[in-house]
């Protein structure tokens, strides 16, 4: 054999180990894509739903980008790691639960994210009147500036005080309250609340004001962002003048 | 005086043979045939009509029963069926698929070579297990925004839109209200069993006058179903009625018109 052969195959076996080695490297970045929906405040999907502002965070990033009409936004190339997207939009809330941290894995597979923005709403809300027994309340309102052929739910926040000051910064306690089900007739709705801790106010009469709420919330805790405009105040009797002892 | 008395040698030699006698011959008037028809060119026909729009109409069960016995089919994939060679005389007509309630027409009189049509609409069973409670009864009285001739009930239902459930609520003016005895009865608006849900039971048009005491209870019962005439009850009955899961009574006073 001629013995220039040998360093030829000298390098070509040095070479097949690499040539074997199918395994890309796994790359550190890629694309966080993501859709919003915008819902109005009759829970109906907007047409439009560019201009959402969404902002992504991280330790070493601050970025943001806007929506499209679609509804579409896009991150692309970004290093693996754990981000925090916040949305923001004029007249427009998130729904309870969705700031939850984005674990971006990079990789060819993209990180799809999904969140929901709803009108704060506008429609007005009136009590007409109250009753109170045990627990249970019940109210009777009246609602104008909604739309009538919606089947959808229509939120509202109740607050009570022991004071005619009665409000979203000035309450004793709060409740949310819901119009789906509840309907009399036009306009005229007969909803019921549970609130047991009516029980602690100690006065005469209970004060209660209603706020419209945007959809999304939770029961318990409530956003003032998401309120629109206060109804009227009203008094009613309060059948437990004593606190109740703990 | 001596007491007349009929002296059959039978009666008085072996009184359990006639005994014997007697119970035959009330056996064997028990076990009278049905009789022949004389003409058997009658038809009854029609569609059988299933409300859920989802289910097929095809082997529902159609029992035709008459004074020669019974005769039986199933409708088609249209939901047609015919039941032909029959006599003279009057049929009731049983309509029956599993998972929906089982409705009857009563009194189909036929004669001769009479072609009848007769259609059905046939409701989805709900499978509700318990009612929602009724909390109360809000009349004028309670309430100005409430009509005179109307009543709201709101129920202790929870949030749930997948909940099944309707009722169908029975008015008297007595307190044993129930499904076989009533003055009235009327669907609880709105309610249904997927998608929208209402907590509120609404009636009107409650034909009772002002100052009266009425009594109201309400069945699970398909929303959706309105009933057929009983002729043998002479009350409107509901297919889809469990007479099981009913709520409490309440009372209330009408309210002056």
């Amino acid at each position: 054999m001629n013995k220039g052969f040998y360093p030829y195959l000298i390098v070509l076996l040095l070479l097949m180990p690499v040539a074997c080695d199918t395994n890309d490297p796994e790359p550190l970045t890629g694309d966080i894509l993501g859709h919003v929906t915008l819902y109005d405040q009759d829970r109906y999907v907007l047409e439009d739903q560019s201009d959402v502002r969404v902002i992504l965070q991280s330790e070493d990033i601050l970025t943001e980008t806007l929506t499209l009409p679609s509804g579409e936004f896009a991150f692309l190339d970004m290093d693996y790691g754990n981000y925090s997207i916040s949305l923001e939009k004029e007249g427009y809330v998130q729904g309870y639960g969705q700031n939850d941290p984005v674990h971006h894995l990079g990789g060819y597979n993209p990180t799809r994210v999904d969140y929901r923005l709803y009108e704060i709403p506008h429609f007005g809300l009136e009590i007409d009147s109250a009753e109170i027994e045990m627990g249970s309340i019940a109210l009777w309102l009246t609602m104008e500036d909604y739309n009538r052929e919606s089947d959808s739910w229509y939120f509202f926040r109740c607050f009570f005080n022991g004071s005619p000051e009665v409000s979203k910064e000035a309450y004793f306690t709060q409740s949310q309250g819901w119009t789906l089900g509840f309907w009399i007739e036009n306009d005229k709705f007969l909803t019921f609340i549970e609130n047991y801790a009516l029980q602690d106010i100690g006065t005469d009469s209970i004060y209660i004001c209603v706020y419209p709420e945007a959809s999304g919330q939770h029961l318990y805790v409530f956003d003032p962002e998401s309120l629109g405009k206060a109804s009227n105040v009203l008094a009613v009797k309060n059948p437990f003048p004593e606190p109740t002892m703990r | 005086m001596e007491k007349f008395r009929i002296n059959i040698p039978l009666f008085s030699r072996n009184r359990r043979a006639y005994l014997l006698w007697l119970v035959m011959s009330l056996l064997g008037s028990c076990t009278e045939d049905l009789p022949d028809p004389l003409f058997t060119e009658g038809m009854i026909y029609g569609e059988v009509i299933l409300n859920d729009y989802t289910s097929s109409p095809e082997d529902v069960r159609v029992l035709a029963m008459g004074p020669y016995g019974n005769q039986s089919t199933t409708t088609d994939q249209e939901g047609d069926y015919a039941i032909g060679g029959l006599g003279n005389g009057t049929y009731e007509l049983e309509f029956g698929k599993e998972g929906f309630g089982t409705v009857f027409s009563f009194g189909i009189q036929v004669f001769g070579d009479d072609t009848l049509r007769r259609n059905a609409y046939l409701y989805e069973l709900t499978g509700i297990r318990k009612l929602p409670e009724l909390l109360r009864v809000y009349t004028a009285d309670n309430h100005s925004w409430i009509e005179p001739d109307k009543i709201v009930i709101p129920t202790d239902l929870g949030f749930s839109p997948q909940t099944p459930w309707g009722m169908r609520l029975f008015f008297a003016k007595h307190p044993g209200v129930s499904y076989l005895d009533f003055d009235c009865t009327r669907n609880g608006q709105k309610l249904r069993r997927t998608g929208y849900e209402n907590t509120l039971v609404k009636a009107d048009n409650l034909p009772f006058e002002g100052g009266e005491e009425i009594y109201v209870i309400a069945y699970a019962c398909n929303p959706d179903d309105m009933g057929y005439w009983d002729a043998y009850r002479g009350i409107q009955t509901f297919s889809t009625l469990d007479a099981e899961v009913h709520s409490q009574v309440l009372q209330f006073t009408m309210p002056e018109q």
